[in-house]
């Protein structure tokens, strides 16, 4: 058996994205984008219906 | 086909395999062979993973789904994005990190040399199958309905994968990528426009949106729960989710891509971008094929769309009970035409009234439609037990090759075969790298140099391109077996994501432990699939979750049984 498990900073990383200055706030964009588009799905088919 | 359309397809087939073996010429090790030299920007990233996942039945699918259906399937990718987040935080930065060929490298890393066997062993049998599958259905639907000749179109569009991916790798599939990517674009963006210069002059888009709303080809989400109905959002966000963690954080063709990103920055980027542009981009292919409805409201469309299904039925003693059901569906597109221009004139008339009752008439004549086509349907089965009553895969492309001019023709037909080859060369250089990597180098030649396993990489490119062909030339003759490989996908996607989740988020599960749960779970999903009717995207999560729950019951067990043998 090997040992080499993920610690918990393996999950970080120090790269930091080219906007919005954290990785978590680029996390946040793309989740609210789906809101959005689940948003505009509803509006849509209730619109057309 | 004119000269045009030969000319532009032939034209662009041999750009891109010329253009993949040119600028990947000076491939000279592993590391550029399977992780293109971890040099790929983000954009590379992010287009080389869409043009994995769509093959050519994405886009011959799909918008003959709408057409059918209506638009729910957009909810199948919801899941996606939130798949993404979850991969950008935890595999990518991991798998940077332990600087691995392949994904199940890690698994021995964290567990044991069974663990990644097992993991490498079930993505080799699904995808080897599934890349055979991925040349074979463009090539059938194509000789259906072009008449070309489909062992000739499998041999022809497998050969030149095989050319540039054996030749460049994992560089060359990324590269090749970016110019099938922007075909596929203008391709699905041209269909897209010329609907609109096909519809009649007086229909504006606003009022083909409006038609295909009111016939029920707009219904992008449905919030009920029904564990029954294949497509809901509950089905997409946890389902969905499920898969696409699967299938993006496990399954090879996918973690090479994002493998060969020259940071962990930099693959993130790729992954969120996918993230970002593909449920949009389902939704513009499956409005394309809404759109394509509401063209064949103002043209008659055939009742059935595959033209071998309605030779055979039109030659059997069902031939007059076809004809007689044929009759009546041509009656009702025409009643219905005149119903919908009746309707269009109402409302510029602003009859508010009136358009709804029409609207009402309307989407009566819509279901007795539906009923005659499935009557049709059934007839066709009838004749040929084997043959398949779906005919979605050809509403597209019959639109295309009878409805758009000379040159677009060639120029569509060439962002399918770009999607055919864009999905079989990441899957050829998955299934080569893992072959080597997992099986070859760890198990039969552990010390050789690099030339050598640059050489048997290359080597292992084409035996598996060999093997892809050859299924799918045996394809035809296979039967059920096609639809089987198809859930095979399914099947096993559960068991893999388990045993990743419980290796990064379970510190103190053993390898054994969730070996022995991951064998459980595959059984239980396999029963699943043979003895009830649970739709597939669930199986997912029951493969996954049944794996967590059973490593985390059974490891104190194993543990305790472990400390007393020791005592």
């Amino acid at each position: 058996m090997n040992n080499n498990q993920p610690d918990k900073d393996i999950f970080q990383d120090d790269e930091k994205p080219p906007f919005l200055k954290t990785w978590n706030n680029i996390y946040i964009l793309v989740f609210i984008t789906l809101v959005i588009l689940i948003i505009f799905f509803y509006i849509f088919t209730k619109v057309f219906e | 086909m004119t000269l045009l359309d030969w000319i532009v397809l032939i034209g662009f087939l041999v750009f891109v395999t010329v253009y993949g073996v040119w600028k990947t010429r000076g491939t000279k090790d592993i590391n550029g062979f399977i992780r293109a030299g971890r040099s790929t920007p983000w954009y590379t990233i992010a287009l080389s993973i869409m043009a994995t996942q769509a093959s050519a039945i994405t886009f011959l699918s799909t918008p003959g789904q709408a057409y059918v259906d209506g638009m729910r399937f957009v909810q199948f990718y919801i899941g996606l994005p939130i798949a993404m987040i979850i991969l950008s935080i935890t595999a990518v930065p991991i798998f940077h990190r332990l600087n691995i060929f392949t994904a199940y490298e890690y698994l021995e890393k964290r567990f044991d040399l069974k663990n990644r066997i097992l993991g490498s062993i079930l993505f080799l049998t699904q995808r080897g199958l599934a890349a055979g599958f991925t040349i074979f259905a463009p090539a059938l639907i194509l000789s259906v309905i072009l008449g070309w000749n489909i062992d000739l179109t499998v041999i022809i569009t497998g050969t030149l994968v095989v050319i540039y991916t054996a030749t460049g790798g994992s560089r060359a599939v990324n590269q090749t990528h970016i110019q099938q990517m922007i075909i596929i674009t203008v391709g699905m963006f041209t269909a897209f426009i010329m609907i609109f210069f096909l519809l009649p002059k007086d229909v504006s888009p606003l009022d083909a949106a409006f038609i295909a709303g009111k016939l029920g080809r707009l219904n992008a989400i449905d919030f009920s729960f029904n564990l029954n109905d294949r497509y809901t959002f509950w089905s997409g966000i946890i389902g969905g989710t499920f898969l696409m963690l699967s299938y993006f954080g496990t399954d090879q063709s996918q973690v090479q891509r994002y493998l060969a990103g020259s940071s962990i920055g930099q693959s993130r980027l790729g992954l969120l971008t996918n993230g970002l542009v593909k449920v949009p981009m389902q939704f513009f292919i499956l409005f394309v094929g809404a759109m394509i409805f509401v063209f064949y409201q103002f043209v008659i469309p055939p009742i059935f769309f595959n033209p071998n299904s309605l030779t055979s039925v039109k030659q059997s003693s069902y031939a007059d009970q076809f004809e007689g059901i044929k009759h009546q569906f041509e009656e009702i597109q025409i009643e219905k035409k005149v119903k919908l221009n009746e309707m269009l004139l109402s409302m510029n008339d602003g009859a508010s009234v009136k358009t709804d009752q029409l609207v009402e008439q309307i989407k009566d004549k819509q279901k007795q439609a539906d009923i005659l086509r499935s009557k049709a349907a059934a007839l066709i089965t009838k004749v040929d037990p084997g043959a398949d009553s779906n005919d979605t895969n050809y509403i597209f492309i019959s639109y295309i090759i009878n409805y758009l001019p000379a040159g677009i023709i060639g120029l569509i037909l060439a962002a399918i075969f770009s999607a055919s080859m864009s999905s079989t060369s990441a899957e050829l250089n998955a299934l080569a790298s893992t072959t080597v990597i997992d099986i070859y180098k760890r198990l039969i030649r552990k010390d050789a140099s690099e030339k050598h396993y640059l050489m048997i990489s290359k080597v292992a490119t084409i035996l598996w391109g060999v093997y892809a062909i050859t299924f799918a030339l045996f394809a035809n003759r296979l039967g059920s077996l096609i639809e089987a490989v198809n859930i095979l996908g399914s099947l096993v996607y559960g068991t893999i994501l388990g045993i990743f989740l419980v290796a990064f988020y379970l510190k103190k599960v053993k390898g054994t432990a969730t070996f022995i749960s991951a064998i459980i779970a595959e059984i239980v999903v396999l029963y699943c699939y043979l003895f009830t009717t649970i739709p597939f995207l669930w199986y997912n999560v029951i493969g996954c979750l049944l794996l967590v729950i059973i490593a985390l019951v059974l490891n104190p067990v194993l543990d305790r049984k472990t400390r007393l043998n020791s005592i």
